[in-house]
């Protein structure tokens, strides 16, 4: 106070700020007898000073449930803690009438360190209440919202699909017609079109599908080297097509049998064996699995898929894992495709609590790890 | 770690989160088991629902010179893992009793002697019918068997005020601020800063507290009471709107070798409101001499 530099005319009337202060303000027993509390307080809720001190304590200014709350979570903490913040309840008038407030304390040590008051500040929170209220159903509206759309995606893949399939199988009873090479060859460009359509159809299905949290991992045994072996088989007669070396290499000291979800592994492994196949002219493609620590129950294993392709530049490497971009618009349409499948890949491994990490050097190749933790079968 | 060609063997610096498997295996560090004191008797400390084992503060280092003291927090509580807490198991007060039990095998307690606060009370009383050779003696804190009014019982609850304790405990501390709270540091990837934030007494991971507030509250063990073989102390305050007088005759009735003692202090913590009462009642029930 006797730092306080007001204009000499100016003197600040602490009693009367504490009665008429914009907030309520309330002292009690450690018991929670009221013994202090000023004007505005006492005319939220509708009460007389004589009504009040020593008289009541602040739980029966509560509801039932405001008192058990105040028992068992507030009281405790004030005891042990010596402060709470900003806790939301309702206060009741006497009518019964509910003023939601904020409820900020602190308790007054003794020498001791024991409490002999507690002291409140009390907030009308009426305004917050309502757009808290606002908040949650504006959220329950967003959902419902995303959820209407995600299922509108799954139908309207599903029809494309349907569609695609018949095209695709169109083309191939053409294809055993009797065709000029002109016509063949325009039959290709039709058929690789179709597929490439159906491939992207299929990663919005499941993209949607994991972004509708419908994924669980299963966890079942499975051989570690055969499927990185055969992921490596599906992608090689694209890569033999590409006259591109496609080598597999598991580290010895794996165990034999793991568990886990071979499914959704082998997704992320032909994603990227995929990608690396796709943005690779000459030169190889490798994938990798090393024992990075063995934890007695489990193991720590790094996974990498490295190319001699066309690289990423370093200020798009951090935008590659994004939903629908590509490391490049011109490599998007050169190549093909949505840029989901790094996204999906994220998503999945992001179900392990693991994430894709990558390294590039545009014009010499790029690697893509993860590491996984998988339990001993 | 991706440029490397060939099999690192280092130790991971990203595998281990906030509880690691063995963590989660072993009872004593799953339920952040403290043990203390000395004594060839063990005293286990139960903390109730909204709280952690800090709540005995005040009370547990008054035994420590006579006795073994163990103390732990439930899952999600205190320093217990939320992975601890199963949503499936933990639906039931028994699935509590099953952690109990756990702990005190890991313990090796034969005849110690339980001190539950709160819906603790009647987890002990579960554990010592499942397996009664493990307390000799049981002190029930302000317990109640069934929190919600039924016919010829006064619980003290409707149901509609069960409803808005649990919104209560949602809208509040044990569920915004762990919701905020990532918003607020605008720091997801960095949960150390949000959980310091948040690291405090009673702090409750919000998932479990939901679901540890609707077993406590809508639990009915009133059956449960007369199959009780071991001696027990029912410690009861005046006023107390959780568990009130009623309940604790209640108890007392329906549990054989039961003794009732009723302290003046009001309110549902005497541990905290009244550490001497409190302290003194349990002394005279376990023959102590008052030092």
């Amino acid at each position: 106070m006797a730092e306080t530099r007001l204009p000499e005319t100016t003197v600040e009337n602490i009693l009367e700020f504490y009665d008429e202060a914009p907030c309520g303000l309330l002292s009690t027993r450690p018991d929670g007898t009221i013994v202090a509390a000023n004007d505005t307080l006492l005319a939220w809720t509708g009460r007389r000073r004589d009504q009040v001190l020593q008289r009541i304590r602040i739980q029966e200014l509560l509801s039932i449930a405001g008192r058990v709350f105040w028992d068992k979570h507030l009281f405790p903490m004030l005891r042990m803690q010596g402060q709470m913040h900003e806790v939301a309840l309702d206060l009741l008038e006497p009518e019964g009438r509910r003023i939601p407030v904020l409820l900020t304390g602190a308790a007054k040590l003794d020498a001791d360190g024991a409490p002999v008051l507690f002291r409140f500040t009390i907030l009308d929170a009426t305004e917050r209440r309502q757009f808290e209220r606002d908040l949650l159903r504006a959220r329950a509206r967003a959902e419902r919202s995303a959820e209407s759309k995600a299922e509108l995606v799954h139908m309207v893949g599903h029809d494309i699909r349907s569609a695609l399939n018949g095209i695709l199988g169109g083309a191939a009873l053409l294809a055993d017609t009797d065709l000029s090479d002109e016509q063949q060859e325009f039959l290709r460009f039709v058929q690789q079109a179709a597929r490439t359509l159906l491939d992207l159809s299929d990663n919005v299905l499941r993209a949607g599908r994991i972004e509708a949290g419908g994924l669980v991992p299963e966890e079942r045994e499975f051989d570690l080297r055969e499927l990185v072996a055969r992921s490596c088989d599906l992608l090689r007669p694209r890569a033999e097509e590409k006259g591109l070396s496609l080598t597999a290499e598991t580290d010895p000291a794996i165990p034999d049998r793991l568990i886990g979800d071979p499914v959704k592994l082998g997704q992320v492994l032909g994603n990227l064996l995929g990608n690396a196949v796709k943005f690779t002219r000459v030169g190889s493609v490798r994938a990798e699995a090393w024992l990075a620590a063995d934890l007695c129950d489990s193991v720590l294993l790094d996974f990498r898929v490295s190319d001699t392709g066309i690289g990423i530049a370093a200020e798009r490497l951090h935008r590659i894992f994004e939903a629908f971009t590509q490391e490049s618009y011109e490599t998007g349409l050169e190549h093909g495709g949505a840029g989901l499948g790094l996204a999906i890949c994220q998503r999945l491994l992001g179900l392990y609590g693991s994430r894709l990490e990558v390294e590039s050097e545009p014009g010499r190749g790029t690697t893509f790890g993860f590491r996984l933790r998988l339990m001993k079968a | 770690m991706i440029g490397s060609r060939g099999p690192g063997r280092e130790q991971d610096e990203r595998a281990s989160p906030a509880a690691s498997p063995a963590a989660l295996r072993d009872p004593l560090l799953r339920h952040n088991v403290t043990v203390a004191g000395s004594g060839a008797e063990t005293l286990v400390f139960a903390h109730g629902f909204g709280c952690d084992q800090n709540i005995w503060r005040l009370v547990a280092p008054a035994f420590s010179a006579t006795h073994r003291l163990a103390l732990f927090d439930w899952p999600g509580c205190g320093g217990a893992p939320a992975e601890a807490f199963d949503p499936v198991r933990h639906r039931t007060l028994q699935g509590y009793a099953d952690d109990l039990l756990a702990i005190c095998a890991a313990l090796s307690l034969k005849d110690a002697v339980f001190i539950g606060h709160s819906v603790s009370a009647m987890i002990g009383l579960l554990a010592a019918i499942r397996e009664p050779t493990r307390f000799s003696r049981l002190v029930l804190v302000t317990p109640s068997p069934c929190y919600l009014n039924a016919e010829g019982y006064a619980g003290g609850f409707e149901p509609e005020d069960i409803d808005e304790l649990l919104e209560l405990f949602e809208n509040n501390r044990l569920g915004w601020p762990a919701a905020l709270a990532p918003l607020v540091m605008g720091n997801p990837e960095r949960p150390d800063l949000t959980a310091e934030l948040e690291a405090s007494f009673c702090r409750t991971d919000p998932e479990v507290a939901r679901s540890f507030a609707r077993v406590t509250f809508l639990s009915d063990n009133r059956e449960d009471l007369p199959q009780v073989r071991t001696p027990s102390l029912i410690l009861q305050c005046a006023q107390d709107v959780i568990a009130p007088e009623t309940v604790g005759a209640y108890m007392h009735r329906a549990m054989r070798d039961s003794r009732l003692v009723t302290l003046s202090a009001s309110g549902h913590c005497p541990q905290l409101s009244a550490p001497e009462d409190t302290i003194a009642a349990i002394r005279t029930y376990l023959g102590i001499r008052h030092g």
